[in-house]
């Protein structure tokens, strides 16, 4: 399978003392990769990195052969979406605007929206379970409905890379499931790699390829969730005794 | 059926914005139509359109010297920056509180009413001080201008131009300035009201010198705010949010603050600090029709116009010691914009 993203030596900091270091793993086309670490890992700051929000790092990050650096905005948007945790926002655009946005990277400053789009958009929103209130400001709407309206704007720009900062944390269980779900089902269509952050560690044990963990700016271990899956492994990276349990009637584990 | 739906909805916003748009427009010509003709000498509607019917063609209108006079060298120019002014402030008032991701932003958040202040106040006291004649447009205009460059090179931290930095920056500069501006009022002894007066802000005495400085401007940039207003909306939703969907938020954050403090800084120095239009008449337009800027800033400039127009015309009718149009324009909105937002806000 082609690499879709290799990052190579990738150091970083906020002030002189690097924060990421030496940092190497690489993706490949499909895969849903989960990144896991205790708070203050760095695990928000290498997706900012890596998705090319945060400038000024050191090593190379390659995404499709090409140096990310030497990507424009433009271009970089319409390959990689990125969706933080529950953005807040002020001003009262509906619901359907802000997922519209969606499709800015792709239509330009002064295209406006035509047919196919809106059916789209409309095919997108009925995904994800929003177009019921996609009339209503979005911040009229809850904190979960707002996520899921965040998620649609996310799946409508097409990337081929998405990165997701604890994007689903704010749902409700079953809507969790759903989203999740739903992401899945892009990387397995469309060819879309996910690289995720996630305090859920059930489920990115569960979900993913491949399991990124982080320890103090470091990568502890890169692979697959079954390599991984020991006490050790969980008392190195969180500090934390565990219990895992294979739930044999769904074939899951627990941990 | 909700298919359906969608289409419709947004059939229906288009309406309700081409109706909006039109009849501000309309109201507007008709208010304009209405203070040309208002004031101390009343004047014939006929009258005023020979005279623009005589001017557009060149021909010499068959209306009396003195109200030719009155009409092209008083009202019109008046009449014109009023319309202009209140535009320009109402659409700087979009852009800033979209840049800065704050709905209680406007032209003057970032201190550059206090920066023309400040240079039309120093420019007052040094005309009284030595006699000289200083202009005070010329003044305003630079101090407006310097201000936001120091507000820039304060809020600037490496390659990244964060919007409470900015805010910051501009609390402190202003606070700098608004005691520069005391200091002058002192200076000035008893000559202060030049200044307080200035700084109130007002649209009498306006010729076409001051509407050769504001029109193209406010014309220019609104158009320019038009053309990329997906930007606006999309800055909106946060700096990392823009950055993912293709905006360069710095350097756009960094162009629309230039462009939002030339309007302010154009409009102030030609008429002093005329405050409120900037801050609720983008509000009103959130409420009534959208928050998409595409829409929002051509009708805030239709409203912002209409709003001072209107104001002004009053403060002319009923200037029994020239009331300062900026009471007025406050005292009508004011509980205009409460009104609408207990009733948006119950209707929730």
């Amino acid at each position: 399978m082609e690499t879709v993203l290799r990052v190579e030596n990738l150091f970083f900091g906020y002030k002189k003392e690097p924060f990421l270091r030496n940092i190497c793993f690489e993706a490949k086309k499909g895969e849903m990769i989960s990144v896991i670490g205790e708070n203050g890992s760095g695990k928000s700051t290498l997706i900012k990195v890596i998705s090319g929000n945060l400038k000024g790092y050191g090593g190379r990050v390659i995404y499709n052969g090409k140096n990310l650096n030497q990507i424009g905005y433009l271009e970089r948007a319409r390959e990689i979406s990125v969706l933080y945790q529950n953005s807040e926002c002020d001003f009262p655009f509906s619901c359907f605007d802000v997922v519209s946005m969606g499709l800015y990277p792709h239509k330009g400053n002064l295209n406006g929206l035509n047919k196919d789009d809106i059916d789209f958009i409309k095919s997108i929103m009925e995904l994800t379970e929003t177009i019921e209130y996609s009339h209503k400001s979005i911040n009229s709407v809850s904190g979960g409905e707002r996520q899921k309206v965040l998620i649609a704007r996310a799946l409508l720009q097409r990337p081929k890379l998405l990165f997701l900062d604890e994007a689903t944390s704010g749902l409700d269980i079953s809507s969790r499931i759903k989203m999740t779900e739903i992401i899945l089902k892009e990387c397995e269509n469309n060819g879309v790699t996910v690289i995720n952050i996630s305090h859920d560690i059930n489920l990115a044990f569960d979900k993913s390829d491949k399991i990124l963990a982080l320890k103090n700016g470091e990568v502890y271990s890169f692979g697959r969730p079954k390599d991984l899956l020991n006490k050790d492994f969980f008392r190195e990276v969180f500090n934390v005794e565990v219990k895992i349990d294979f739930d044999k009637k769904y074939f899951r584990i627990i941990i | 059926m909700n298919n359906y739906y969608i289409e419709k909805r947004l059939k229906t916003e288009k309406i309700k914005y081409i109706l909006v748009l039109a009849t501000l427009l309309t109201t507007l010509v008709i208010v304009g139509l209405v203070s040309v003709c208002m004031g101390a000498m009343d004047i014939e509607v006929s009258d005023v359109f020979k005279v623009i019917i005589g001017k557009i063609f060149g021909a010499e209108p068959d209306v009396a010297e003195n109200i030719l006079s009155v009409i092209w060298n008083i009202r019109f120019p008046r009449i014109i920056c009023s319309c202009f002014i209140g535009m320009g402030l109402a659409v700087s008032g979009a852009i800033f509180q979209s840049i800065l991701q704050n709905p209680l932003a406007d032209p003057y958040t970032i201190g550059i009413s206090t920066g023309a202040s400040f240079g039309a106040s120093a420019a007052i006291t040094v005309n009284l001080i030595f006699g000289v004649y200083f202009p005070t447009v010329s003044a305003a205009l630079i101090g407006a201008f310097i201000t936001l460059f120091i507000v820039i090179l304060i809020a600037r931290k490496g390659r990244s131009f964060d919007s409470s930095n900015i805010v910051i920056a501009g609390i402190i500069v202003s606070s700098i300035l608004s005691s520069g501006v005391g200091f002058m009022k002192i200076l000035a002894g008893e000559n202060v009201g030049a200044i307080v007066f200035w700084i109130m802000g007002s649209l009498s005495a306006k010729g076409w010198n001051d509407v050769i400085i504001v029109v193209p401007i406010c014309i220019i940039l609104t158009i320019a705010s038009v053309f990329f207003a997906k930007q606006l909306d999309i800055m909106a939703l946060g700096d990392e949010t823009a950055g993912s969907l293709g905006v360069n938020v710095n350097r756009a954050r960094f162009l629309y603050l230039t462009a939002g403090s030339v309007i302010t800084a154009v409009c102030v120095s030609v008429c002093g600090v005329i405050g409120f239009v900037g801050l609720i008449v983008p509000h009103l337009i959130r409420f009534w029709v959208t928050a998409r800027n595409r829409a929002l800033i051509p009708l805030s400039a239709l409203f912002g116009a209409l709003l001072l127009m209107t104001a002004d015309t009053f403060a002319c009718l009923f200037s029994w010691g020239d009331i300062p149009v900026v009471i007025l324009t406050t005292l009508i909105g004011g509980p205009f914009f409460i009104f609408i937002f207990v009733r948006k806000r119950r209707g929730r």
